[in-house]
């Protein structure tokens, strides 16, 4: 019972370039991502590792190769409609949280739901619930900038999962934090989205957390393998 | 590439600012003077609207030693030799010039409308102090500033004076910067009307003549302030008068004019007009004045005029001649003319050397001393 | 070491060109307006004191007359009797050319016998022009530049009214001088004496002699032999006490002037300010790693300061430029303004002067240097450890009580130095700027507090567009808190000074009405009197019923000049001047009947008299004094004017000149049907300007409003500057905010949301600056209406606030905010999100 997969990727191609010449970091990918899938994508510092979450969210523009996501072919749609695409769909965690400062915590968890015009009385509700859950009720009217790195992390991974997004991209979402808060996050991280039933592609680092993925993808001269799990 | 360009912006902007800076600092150099033209300016008037010298006149005193605004220009001119007691010699020139601008004066309700201009020369030749002194003063008429009448006789150019009896005793007064004249001249000879009764031909065409007559011989007596001191002197003066509206001809480029004292009561007076060419006109000439006022006239041919010397002068760089040997073979005259001092240059707005000379020589016989006045005009 | 942090300095600088251009911008635009006004002000008055420095020429005193003028027999006299050579006589006056009312010839009459001495051009233009100078009628000389800018030829004739006819002159010869000289001369047309005297009707009289005395003690003998001969109507001054005391007339504008640029200066100063706190904040990672690595505070510091003295050493220049060529634009406006309040005068050009070049580079360095101390030593003092951006943040909104602190002593010092006693200048000036200081050292707490007020209204009108947008301002306070304080601080300026001129405007136009009784007005056209044959027949007119003669001179003095205001009144004159000291009716009667003297309230201000003091004035029977019987509100002549009674001053003076004539109707007489008729019995034979109440009213008023002309462009320029301060404080926030823009654009915030923000950002900016702007304003105007112009003219004012400047300002403060924000919000929208996402 093979279903069409969540993501589909197919001889993807990016370039950069480095004053006159240009290289390209990645080169002819192709992979598949099944719908609930939890994902771990490793590789060297400068492999393109992001370059490869922000073609999937369609921050930027492959020069070659098809993105296909819940069977929208990303490549073919314009900047406006990858943008929409992306809020309705995807959900970003940052590695440095990257919660807006100039939004209170609630704020940052409503931008979202906002975007996708949820109802306010539902959508209020909704992020408090998640607030709620995290235990950081009562920092509701807090700016970011008070809360520590584990409560950001918390409140960016609510913010990217309250608009109930397919499909999640992580971007070592706690490579900035020590190893006890970042055990803690990733639990916190793996429930919700195991709860949610999301196809997750984390990028990371860390063997042990790779270890917890479905599936982990090694990312190695522009082209990605299969790694042993 | 980018660090390149900004790099050319900055110098871009700092060399035009640079610039700028010169071109601000150019606008501040400081002014320049430059020289007086009014004088000149009057001097070189059109000769046209006025009367010309074309025959004798007769002359009429006192009227005729006032001024003749039919005619372009005129001046009284006076000269003299003077000495202390003690022998200290002096020379003085104090001459008044009268030119017209226009034969017709402007019109309108102002005073000051021009039509003479009054110019004064006055210079003092210190012989022993060997300094030469030379002032001069232009005016319009305007206010009283400046005119000349016949009755009471004067000639004035603010306070500088000539005034009194011309036949008897005329007073002279002046003074520039720390020297200074008082003199009182008493005419001891009749008047002498030069050339062909009083009119005098400058060259051959009809016309380029003067009126003009000498006193010849006025005992002179005064003070002579040099700064703080004052000599009191007696002397020999000499006065000319001669009005004309145009005198020279083109081809004249100045002349040579000497009057002397001599000391057996004669006076000589002798002129030559000089060519481009360097020649002599034939209208140049002379008189001889007895001691009982008898009047010889003499002629250019008459006379050998020879240069020994010259002198040039350090501000003009002119060269001017310096002694001379005069001979008058039919008269038996030979004398010797040495200036009193070299440097008697007038550098104002017209330049020429006029001073106090020494004579020296023989009439037949008789040897002679004098003094006089030399007047040199148009030497380059 | 060094080596190695300007390269740094050159690497950061040349990688943010566009912060680069911001700073310098900010320099050069505060230097250009110093130097613009340096320029047109200064230059102005140098040019007109050069030009009266030729025309002077070697003059080292000068002999004048009174109002009738000086006879031509003091002249000949101080020639026959005293003996005195060097000396000129000078006949002066004006003339316009019929074809061109826009230029005014200066006649310098002069006797070119007696001039080669003082003034070599007027007699070195060539014999032929010389002599033609001597002997035709209106013959008369110009500069090559003035004949070419008239399109004359030598021989050419040129007509020209004065007073009230036309004559013709003639080109006879070009003034020849030397470039610098010819300068001096514009617009001077040198004529003979007697030409001079035909042409401007003044035979018998002089402008003046000009005489030439020796320096030191034997000159000043001579000076006090002079005086002891000289008739009693004629006084020997020296030679520069006339221009001398024109150009103090206009110090105090120039003062004003100055310190509407050092203004513009002080909005610069935040420019430079941002800009150099904002590349420290770039930086601090990098000063935290130089820190780390053993490079000292002092060493940090230094450099910082020091490249802070370089950048603006560039904008310096680039301001010279700017401020050379705004300056000339700047030029007209001032010339027309010392015309209309002060001196006639004529400025073909200016130069930037050495000291001018030196004056704005001490302000500009100073400025940048002052701006750039307070960053350098925050970076400095900072531990070595690269910090966040945010901490900074967080310390400065924690500092702001602190601020708060410093603020109000600044505005309390400011305010103490306001309303200290005395009657000098500066320390009001100084006073308020402290004022202003302060108040921008509160603005961004304020800003804060503004915010947090606007978020509601924002969040229900902008969303989360608006709610960001609030929260932006506060959140980059480093930034937006400089941006608003300088745009508050040019609006507050512009409404200060617009509020001051509503009320001065107020003022001048409620002492019009009430000093301006009479009905009709007739006047002589400039320069010449009303025969009196006209003025019997103007009192014989039908439907007048009383008339009031008029008019101005003025009384040169060594170190002063007076303006007399002869007045024979109408009965009705007399309601005309409201007293600020002195008994109405005994003043009046005082006036009237005992030759006393009423001053106007500047008069009384400068010369420090009072009712019951004595005043000295010179007449044409030497010094006379004249009590002082009441002082009038009066807003004509900030230099102050004193009135006589026309019998009193006939007493003491020559001159019978009347110069306007005042005519009263009869109740219910038409005035327009009145002056249709006058006209026609007047004009014809004689040419006089015939002006009802409302016309004269409505030319004074135009003449105030020209005067304020450079005044609006300074407001204007302030603000443009804070513009700009505002452009580089959104362009700094989106280099600061790449990140964040990129997390916006990957929550899924499109282009336009981006901008929606940004723009919402600007809003507030400008919103908040507006806000405040109105306090500080309206104080400005109170100082200025209260304490400025009553010190600096002597001028009592009322305060006549119009709302409509308020609602203004907020507009202009709104709109130059939006403005500004228009290019950093099309960029930060434009912005690559992944570029600024991997900035990591």
């Amino acid at each position: 019972m093979q279903a069409a997969p969540h993501v589909l990727v197919e001889g993807l191609v990016k370039h950069f370039r480095e004053g006159v010449r240009s290289h390209a970091v990645i080169d002819g990918i192709s992979l598949q991502l099944r719908r609930g899938e939890f994902v771990a994508l490793v590789g060297r510092s400068g492999s393109g590792k992001s370059t490869l979450l922000n073609l999937l969210s369609g921050i930027e523009v492959p020069d070659a190769g098809r993105i296909i996501i819940d069977g929208r072919e990303l490549t073919g749609l314009s900047e406006r409609e990858r943008t929409l695409f992306r809020r309705r769909h995807i959900g970003f965690v940052f590695q440095f949280f990257n919660l807006l400062p100039t939004l209170t915590v609630l704020d940052n968890l409503l931008l979202p739901l906002a975007l996708n015009r949820a109802a306010d009385v539902d959508a209020t509700q909704r992020a408090l619930g998640v607030l709620t859950e995290l235990g950081l009720a009562s920092r509701i009217n807090s700016y970011p900038d008070v809360l520590s790195g584990g409560e950001q992390q918390r409140v960016a991974i609510a913010r990217a999962l309250v608009h109930r997004p397919a499909l999640l991209l992580a971007d070592e979402p706690t490579g900035n934090l020590d190893t006890e808060t970042g055990a803690e996050v990733m639990a916190f991280f793996q429930r919700q989205v195991c709860e949610a039933g999301l196809t997750v592609l984390m990028v990371t680092h860390s063997a042990e957390l790779a270890a917890r993925a479905d599936r982990v993808l090694a990312l190695r001269d522009s082209k990605v393998s299969e790694a042993v799990s | 590439m980018r660090r390149a360009r900004l790099t050319w912006l900055v110098v871009l902007v700092a060399l035009l600012g640079l610039l700028y800076a010169v071109w601000a600092w150019r606008e501040v150099a400081p002014p320049k003077p430059a020289g007086s033209a009014a004088v000149t300016a009057v001097m070189s008037g059109d000769a046209t609207g006025f009367t010309r010298a074309l025959g004798p006149r007769a002359f009429e005193f006192p009227a005729d030693h006032g001024p003749h605004p039919d005619f372009r220009q005129e001046w009284w001119y006076y000269t003299g030799n003077l000495e202390t007691i003690d022998g200290r010699r002096f020379g003085y020139q104090l001459t008044f010039f009268r030119f017209a601008v226009t034969p017709e004066a402007q019109v309108g309700a102002s005073a000051w409308a021009v039509r003479d201009v009054y110019l004064a020369h006055f210079t003092l030749s210190d012989i022993a102090g060997e300094d030469f002194h030379a002032a001069e003063r232009t005016s319009r008429t305007a206010l009283g500033l400046a005119g000349a009448q016949a009755e009471p006789y004067a000639v004035w150019l603010e306070d500088w004076h000539a005034e009194g009896d011309p036949h008897s005793l005329t007073r002279l007064q002046a003074h520039a910067g720390e020297v200074a004249i008082e003199l009182e001249l008493r005419l001891t000879k009749p008047l002498v009307l030069q050339g062909d009764g009083g009119l005098s031909q400058k060259s051959a065409a009809a016309g380029n003549a003067s009126y003009y007559y000498s006193m010849t011989r006025l005992d002179t007596a005064g003070v002579v302030r040099v700064g703080q001191q004052t000599f009191t002197v007696r002397g020999l003066s000499w006065m000319d008068r001669e009005w004309s509206t145009s005198a020279l001809d083109k081809d004249q480029v100045g002349w040579d004019w000497a009057a002397l004292h001599l000391d057996d009561g004669s006076e000589l007076m002798y002129y030559q007009l000089r060519g481009r060419d360097g020649g002599v006109d034939p209208q140049s000439r002379g008189v001889l004045v007895d001691g009982d006022g008898g009047v010889l006239s003499v002629s250019a041919e008459q006379v050998q005029w020879q240069v020994l010397d010259h002198w040039r002068s350090p501000r003009s760089r002119a060269r001017y001649p310096a002694r001379w040997r005069v001979v008058v073979e039919e008269l038996g005259l030979e004398l010797e003319l040495t200036p009193a001092l070299a440097d008697q240059e007038l550098n104002l707005s017209f330049r020429y050397w006029e001073g106090a000379v020494t004579v020296r020589g023989r009439r037949g016989a008789r040897s002679l001393s004098g003094t006089g006045y030399v007047e040199l005009v148009g030497y380059e | 070491m060094t080596r190695l942090l300007w390269r740094a300095s050159w690497r950061h600088l040349t990688a943010h060109p566009w912060q680069l251009a911001l700073t310098l911008l900010g320099v050069a635009l505060g230097v250009a307006v110093v130097v613009a006004i340096d320029l047109a002000v200064s230059g102005a008055l140098r040019s007109f004191e050069w030009s009266s420095q030729v025309l002077t020429g070697r003059a080292t005193h000068q002999v004048l007359g009174g109002p009738a003028g000086l006879s031509e027999q003091v002249y000949a006299r101080l020639r026959l009797d005293v003996g005195l050579r060097d000396s000129a006589p000078i006949v002066t006056g004006e003339v316009r050319p019929a074809e061109r009312a826009d230029i005014t010839l200066q006649v310098l009459g002069v006797d070119p016998f007696a001039e080669g001495a003082f003034r070599p051009y007027a007699t070195g233009g060539g014999e032929d022009s010389l002599s033609g100078l001597l002997t035709e009628p209106g013959a008369m000389m110009l500069t090559s530049d003035t004949a070419a800018r008239l399109d004359l030829h030598v021989g050419a004739t040129l007509s020209v009214r004065v007073a009230g006819q036309q004559r013709a002159v003639i080109l006879v010869g070009t003034l020849a001088s030397d470039e610098l000289t010819a300068q001096g001369l514009t617009d001077v047309m040198v004529m003979d004496i007697a030409g001079a005297q035909n042409l401007l009707g003044r035979s018998g009289t002089l402008s003046r002699i000009d005489v030439a005395l020796p320096i030191g003690p034997a000159g000043e003998a001579m000076a006090a032999q002079l005086r002891a001969l000289l008739p009693h109507d004629a006084v020997l001054l020296p030679a520069t006490a006339v221009t001398q005391s024109l150009t103090h007339m206009t110090d105090a504008l120039r003062f004003n002037l100055q310190a509407m640029s050092l203004l513009a200066l002080l909005v610069g100063m935040f420019l430079i300010y941002n800009a150099a706190a904002f590349s420290v904040v770039q930086r601090r990672p990098a000063i935290g790693t130089l820190r780390a690595l053993g490079v000292t505070r002092g060493e940090i510091y230094l450099w910082l300061v020091l490249e802070s003295c370089v950048v603006a050493t560039l904008g310096l220049v680039l301001g010279w430029l700017l401020g050379a060529l705004l300056g000339q634009g700047l030029l007209q406006a001032v010339v027309n303004t010392i015309n209309d309040l002060y001196f006639s005068l004529t400025v073909s050009r200016v130069a930037l002067e050495p000291q001018t070049l030196l004056k704005s580079a001490v302000l500009g360095i100073g400025a940048a240097v002052v701006a750039s101390l307070r960053p350098a030593w925050e970076a400095a003092a900072s531990v070595p450890r690269a910090l966040r951006a945010s901490s900074l943040e967080t310390t400065r909104r924690a500092r702001l009580p602190q601020r708060l602190l410093v603020g109000a002593g600044v505005i309390g010092v400011g305010g103490v130095s306001l309303v200290a006693p005395g009657q000098v200048l500066w320390p009001a000036l100084v006073g308020v700027l402290a004022m202003v200081a302060g108040y921008a050292w509160l603005v961004p707490a304020a800003t804060v507090g503004l915010m947090a007020l606007l978020r509601p209204i924002a969040s229900v009108f902008g969303g989360y567009a608006g709610r960001m947008a609030t929260r932006g301002v506060t959140t980059h306070l480093s930034r937006t808190g400089v941006a608003v304080a300088a745009l508050a601080v040019a609006v507050s300026a512009t409404l200060g000074v617009g509020l001051m001129i509503g009320s001065f405007r107020h003022t001048v136009d409620g002492w019009l009405q009430h000093i301006l009784r009479a009905d009709v007005y007739v006047a002589a056209t400039a320069g010449a009197g009303l025969p009196p044959e006209l003025i019997t027949e103007l009192r014989a007119a039908p439907s007048v019923v009383a008339v009031s003669t008029g008019r101005r001179i003025q009384i040169q003095e060594a170190n002063s000049r007076t303006e007399v205001w002869v007045l024979d009144p109408a009965p009705a004159s007399r309601t005309g001047f409201r007293y600020k000291h002195g008994d109405p009716t005994q003043a009046w009667q005082a006036f009237v009947e005992a030759g006393a003297a009423l001053v106007s309230e500047s008069y009384a201000f400068r010369q420090r008299v009072g009712v019951g003091d004595t005043l000295r004035l010179r007449s044409d029977a030497g010094v006379r004094e004249f009590a002082v019987a009441g002082v009038y509100y009066d807003y004509g002549s900030d230099q102050g004017v004193v009135a006589l009674h026309r019998a009193t001053y006939d007493r003491y003076w020559r001159d019978r000149v009347v110069a306007s004539v005042g005519l009263y109707l009869e109740e219910g007489a038409e005035v327009a049907a009145t002056m249709a008729e006058l006209r026609d019995r007047v004009g014809a034979v004689h040419e006089v300007v015939l002006r009802s109440n409302r016309e004269l009213r409505a030319a004074a008023m135009q003449v105030f409003d020209r005067t304020f002309v450079v005044t609006d462009v300074l407001r204007l320029l302030a603000v443009l500057i804070a513009g700009v301060g505002v452009v580089g404080a959104l362009a700094a926030l989106q280099l600061e905010r790449g990140r964040e823009v990129g997390v916006w654009r990957a929550l899924g915030f499109t282009a336009g949301q981006v901008g929606a923000v940004v723009t919402g950002e600007s809003l507030c900016l400008g919103l908040a600056a507006g806000v405040l702007a109105v306090p500080l304003g309206w104080v400005l105007a109170l100082v200025m209406v209260h304490v400025i112009q009553p010190r600096g003219f002597g001028w009592t004012m009322s305060f006549v606030a119009e709302p409509i400047l308020v609602g203004q300002a907020l507009a202009l403060s709104v709109t130059a905010a939006l403005c500004a924000g228009l290019w950093p919000a099309w960029r930060m929208a434009r912005a690559v999100p992944a570029a600024a996402l991997r900035g990591e």
